[in-house]
Parts: structure tokens; sequence; C-alpha cells
């Protein structure tokens, strides 16, 4: 069962996704159903011996494109629709004590490819409004499976965290006729306390307004919307700066950094968005190598974040872990 | 800052694409590169002999 229930209060859906497909044949312990099958092993989710990047359906899906109906009827103030859309599982590697901070840049190079192509393909689809790439990484965060792995989820609507950023967005661009997030990257490169690392096409910082410690920003120097509007220099100068900044983090505390990754592109609802502007944010769970952020009472309750640090210090510190990308140079770059 | 990301870019071959259909009917793509051999092709036989039961651990799948 997947459906979406309308919060009144806060005017936006929430996924109802309760399927618990019975467990009828226990793998083994040490068994990973993102690695790929081996000859006469227990089957995975891949059935082939390898692959480079793949793609697949999840399997526990919170949208699907042939929702069932809803479980529930709803109401005038209770509206209730089918949980209608995709959620796939891209697999980075079929190396399964990689990370994506440790792949080569040519893999992560090809990441962006294939990020590129799910882009355009779900967000031709008819029912999807916003195509939302994403990679939940750590235990911090919750992750079970260890191996290197992100999701896409195509929804039915535009999320209201894109909402939001979209509406300021539009606000701003109406009232100076600039774009917002264009502004954003040149006050931080004026600036220049908070850039943790730049090239051609793109800079990473810590924003003047980050809401965790380790937050960092990923912008286009370009103003575009999506991955589709890139070149092929754009998306190696991407696949570059990720690379960077994911190995820097790694070397941080000198362990396997944890973080949420998001993709911030243009709905594919057809509307027009040419204020928007491409980025990438990262929300890492940890303020020490030891201690997490909680998202408690004033994050959750009011929405307002408490951030015990400051980004100029937070991005110093991420600055000089940034080694030079080598293209050739391999995967580990810790 | 420039600097520290250098700028030999390697070659990566061009994108191939193989879509197959997993025995529950969900899609899986195979994404290869020129630079490398292509994934062996499936064959029909191959796909059939996937269970509804494989990969039962993927139940973890939703909390990733
Ligand atoms: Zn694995
Ligand atoms: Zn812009
Ligand atoms: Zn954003």
């Amino acid at each position: 069962m997947s459906e979406l229930r309308w919060h009144p209060l806060l005017g936006e859906w929430v996924a109802t996704a309760t399927d618990r497909q019975e467990r009828t044949f226990l793998p083994p312990a040490d068994f990973c159903p993102l690695c790929p099958t081996k000859p006469g092993g227990f089957p995975t989710e891949v059935p082939e011996e390898t692959y480079d990047i793949a793609v697949f359906e999840n399997r526990f899906p919170s949208l699907k494109s042939d929702p069932p109906a809803p479980a529930v009827e709803g109401t005038e103030l209770y509206p209730v629709r089918p949980g209608r859309g995709v959620c796939e599982v891209v697999l980075y590697t079929p190396n399964h004590t990689s990370t994506l901070a440790s792949e080569p840049v040519e893999q992560i190079y090809k990441l962006t490819q294939v990020w590129t192509d799910r882009f355009r393909e779900l967000g031709a689809l008819p029912f999807v409004d916003y195509v939302f790439i994403f990679e939940n990484k750590g235990e911090a965060i919750g992750v079970t499976l260890h191996h290197p792995h992100g999701q896409i989820y195509a929804y039915p609507f535009v999320p209201p965290r894109v909402a939001r950023e979209l509406a300021q967005s539009r606000a701003h661009h109406g009232a100076t006729g600039r774009c917002l997030v264009c502004d954003i990257v040149a006050e931080e490169k004026r600036d220049g306390r908070r850039v943790v690392a730049e090239n051609e096409s793109f800079v990473a910082y810590v924003p003047f307004f980050a809401r965790y410690p380790y937050e960092v920003h990923v912008a286009s120097t370009r103003h575009l919307q999506a991955l589709t509007d890139m070149g092929d220099e754009e998306l190696r100068g991407l696949a570059e700066i990720l690379k960077a900044v994911l190995a820097a983090f790694d070397r941080l505390f000198d362990l396997s950094f944890p973080y949420m990754m998001v993709l911030h592109q243009r709905p594919t609802d057809g509307g027009a968005y040419d204020f928007y502007h491409f980025h990438i944010e990262f929300y890492p769970p940890l303020r020490t190598a030891t201690k997490l952020k909680y998202l408690a009472g004033s994050e959750t309750g009011a929405g307002m974040f408490i951030n015990d640090t400051l980004a100029e210090e937070k991005a110093a510190e991420l600055r000089g872990k940034v080694l030079p990308v080598v293209w050739g140079g391999g995967g580990d770059g810790r | 800052m420039k600097d520290e990301v250098s700028a030999e870019r390697g070659s990566v071959g061009e994108m191939h694409k193989r879509r197959t259909t997993l025995a529950d009917g969900r899609y899986l793509i195979y994404y290869t590169f020129g630079d490398e051999r292509p994934a062996a092709r499936g064959s029909e036989e191959d796909e059939s002999k996937r269970g509804p039961e494989a990969g039962a651990e993927a139940e973890e799948e939703r909390r990733v």
C-alpha cells in the first residue's frame, strides 16, 4: 500500500507506505542485495555477474508508477491520492567496500551521466513533476546497506522544500532581475572565506546561512537549471568538484564521512523555471568525529536551525583537506 | 584554489544503456561506457531463473 495523505496544517503531502513483504528465504549473514549475483550464489537484486553502474526500481517503493487505490477514503479536510511516482536505486559501483568518495573521478563522471539520463527519462513521464536525486550515506543517517548507492524519487508534485526555494528564487528575480543562486555564488566568491573548492564550472562552499556545521553547497558558475543543460566539460567539472568535496569530507576526521546529498534541479512539470539555478546540497550529521547534530525541538518543531559553529571556520577546515583531483589517478583518493 | 582541482582529464567512453526486466516485473538498467567491456548480455533464461524470493534482504532498502 502506498498513498499520499494531505497535511492541511503544512499544506503538503505525506506518503504512507506500509508494504512489508514476508521474508521467506533468509539470505546468508554477509549477503549484500546490491552486489552482483555470484555464480551459484544467492540471487541479489542484480542478476548478472558484474555491472558498472546499474539502476533498478526499488523493491519497496513509497511511490509506484501503477499504485493501488488508497486504503482509506479521503474527505474534504483530508484529501488522499494514490502514491504515484517512481523510486529507483542507483548502484554506483559493483565494489561493495567502496564509497562515492573513494571512487575514481572517472566513475563519478559516469554517475553524472547516469543521473542526467535518469532526470531526462523520469522527467518525461507525464505523472512526474519532480525528479529528486539523492544519497543517504552512513549509519548515522540510518543506512543499513553499505554498498555504495544512491536513490531517485520521481514525485507527482513539486516537493515543499524545492517549492520554497522556487518561490524565493522567483521573488528575488522579480525584485532584482537577477538569479538568487547566481547572486549567492558571486557573494561567496567575492568573500572567499567560505569557499571550499572551485573549478571552471563549479564552486563548493559552506553557505553563509549553513544550518549544519559541515553543510556544503555545490553550484554551477553558469546559470542553468538542470543536469540536462550541462555540456560534457561541465559534467566533468561536476565530477571533479564532487570528488574534491567528498574526499575532503573523509579526510576531515579520517573516517568515511556520513551525509545526505541532494540535487536541486528545476521541476519537470512543464512550467518555466528560467529563474532557478542547479545546485547540490550536502547535509552531514556530524559536528565532530564523535558527536552528531540532532534535529531537536527548535529544528523539527519550529523550523529554526541552530548551528553552533561558524561557516567561515568550518569552510577553512574543509578547504585545508582538499587535494588536487587527478584523472587517471585511480580510486581511494583519501 | 583553482589549482586544487587539476585539469588533466582522462577519457571515459560513450555511455550505453541496456534495459532488462526482473522476474517480478521491475526494470533494471545496466549502464556501460565505451572504455570497458559491456556486461554479459542476460538471456531470457537467466532472467526467468530469478524467483520472487531473490534479494529478500532488500527489505532494508526502504530504510537506506
Ligand atoms: Zn554489496
Ligand atoms: Zn543563476
Ligand atoms: Zn537547494
